[in-house]
């Protein structure tokens, strides 16, 4: 083996070990994208490794954790079962490899969409719920918003909504063969709730949508959107 | 208590077909085991619960593109476990963008589209057992228990650099062994 093959042999296995640093560790992740030869190696001792968990330790599981993991699986099926990065996976096993921004991205978002629907579990809201994921142009998941109508609560959770510059993010909600209606203006980059004083409280009899456009700051001066809608996605219940 | 490896089959193989009882039922066989593995990574019990929960996402949303000629279905759940946990551990150290192990290293999969040879595998424990000291512990402590470098460093009170140099040495050594199994697990010369 010469050095370099040295290199790229201990890259892969520490990057399944997980001692490698995040910079590093980001790297290798690219590296894979373009070179099939690596990525054959990460595989290699990922599948390797993973013999050693033969007989974990057991630990019991605190009693409500089934529930949340329950709630969340049904969430992600009202989201028709595919995320960006299972889309992605499908396109690379057909044309073997991808372009690395793409493969960032999906690996980013997988992460976030998992951070944001933890968020909701670690932050349970009440009684009748809807969620909806909205997306930028169908493919990249922006926000993740959960309404709780007993509190009468937007829950927002930003993955990667981002407002153009001087613009401000401001999030409608549009029942079929209705007008938008203004539910506020967003922070991005952050969690937080937002009041539902006008929101109409019978969700359930319209299918809707959840949209987000690029308003003047402070949101649109005339109550209807003004700007171009950046993101959108449907309001599915959350039984 | 040991894993029956063959009812989890059964229970994956429900769990692919959409069957919630099944998944209720892997959730209750294996979720303890699944956070074993978290907590030696993250030592801390809210933190791999919040990974055995990813983790349990990831199977509900994966079990039905499980390929059974991989072998039992336990190693698969337990890997992704693990990479949930080196997630979690990432997100925690709040060290730049999190980038999730489990979506990297299952891309990585389907680009190489690679399947080991099990009696290959089966050779791991022998290369292990084989390897010098203290490469083998180097190896062994940031697989099962999540240690970075920087905890080697502390536990054997040496610079980082040595531990680089350490993990590099065992872990080429280990691939030499490997390789140079042969099928019916015999080392040739």
């Amino acid at each position: 083996m010469t050095e370099e093959e040295e290199d790229d042999e201990v890259s892969a296995a520490e990057f399944i070990l997980g001692t490698l640093s995040p910079p590093e560790m980001q790297v290798a992740a690219l590296r894979a994208l373009e070179d099939e030869a690596f990525a054959g190696r990460i595989a290699w001792w990922r599948e390797h490794f993973a013999q050693l968990d033969t007989s974990p330790p057991e630990i019991p599981v605190s009693r409500g954790l089934w529930r949340k993991v329950d709630l969340l699986t049904r969430a992600v099926d009202r989201m028709d079962g595919h995320t960006p990065v299972e889309a992605l996976v499908s396109i690379a096993k057909q044309k073997g490899r991808w372009k690395a921004a793409a493969f960032m991205t999906a690996a980013l978002l997988g992460a976030c969409i998992v951070a944001g629907l933890a968020y909701f579990h670690r932050h349970p809201p009440q009684g009748e719920r809807y969620v909806a994921v909205v997306n930028e142009g169908g493919t990249q998941p922006a926000l993740l918003l959960m309404v709780d109508v007993a509190s009468h609560k937007v829950l927002v959770h930003s993955l990667a909504a981002e407002p153009p510059p001087g613009r401000s993010l401001e999030l409608w909600y549009t029942a079929e063969g209705e007008a938008p209606r203004s539910l506020g203006v967003l922070s991005p980059h952050s969690s937080a709730a937002i009041g539902l004083d006008d929101l109409p409280l019978k969700l359930g009899d319209k299918p809707a949508t959840l949209a987000i456009s690029s308003e003047p700051p402070g949101g649109s001066p005339t109550g209807r959107p003004s700007g171009p809608m950046l993101y959108s996605g449907p309001l599915l219940p959350l039984k | 208590m040991p894993i029956d490896r063959n009812k989890i089959n059964e229970l994956v193989a429900g769990v692919a077909a959409g069957d919630r009882k099944s998944f209720r039922d892997l959730f209750n066989a294996i979720a303890p085991s699944l956070k074993g593995i978290a907590f030696g990574i993250l030592h801390d019990a809210e933190a791999a619960e919040d990974a055995v929960q990813d983790a349990f996402l990831r199977i509900w949303r994966r079990a039905k593109t499980y390929d059974r000629s991989r072998g039992h279905a336990a190693p698969w759940m337990f890997a992704i476990a693990r990479n949930c946990a080196l997630t979690e551990r990432l997100r925690r150290s709040r060290q730049g963008a999190v980038v999730d192990y489990d979506d990297l290293s299952r891309l990585a999969l389907a680009v190489a589209e690679t399947a080991p040879d099990p009696a290959d595998l089966e050779a791991l424990r022998q290369c292990l057992d084989a390897l010098e000291e203290p490469y083998r512990t180097c190896i062994l402590s940031a697989h099962g228990e999540g240690c970075t470098r920087e905890d080697l460093a502390q536990r054997f009170e040496k610079p980082v650099n040595t531990i680089k140099t350490w993990l590099r040495r065992g872990l080429i050594r280990l691939k030499a062994c490997l390789g140079g199994v042969h099928p019916a697990g015999k080392y040739s010369s």
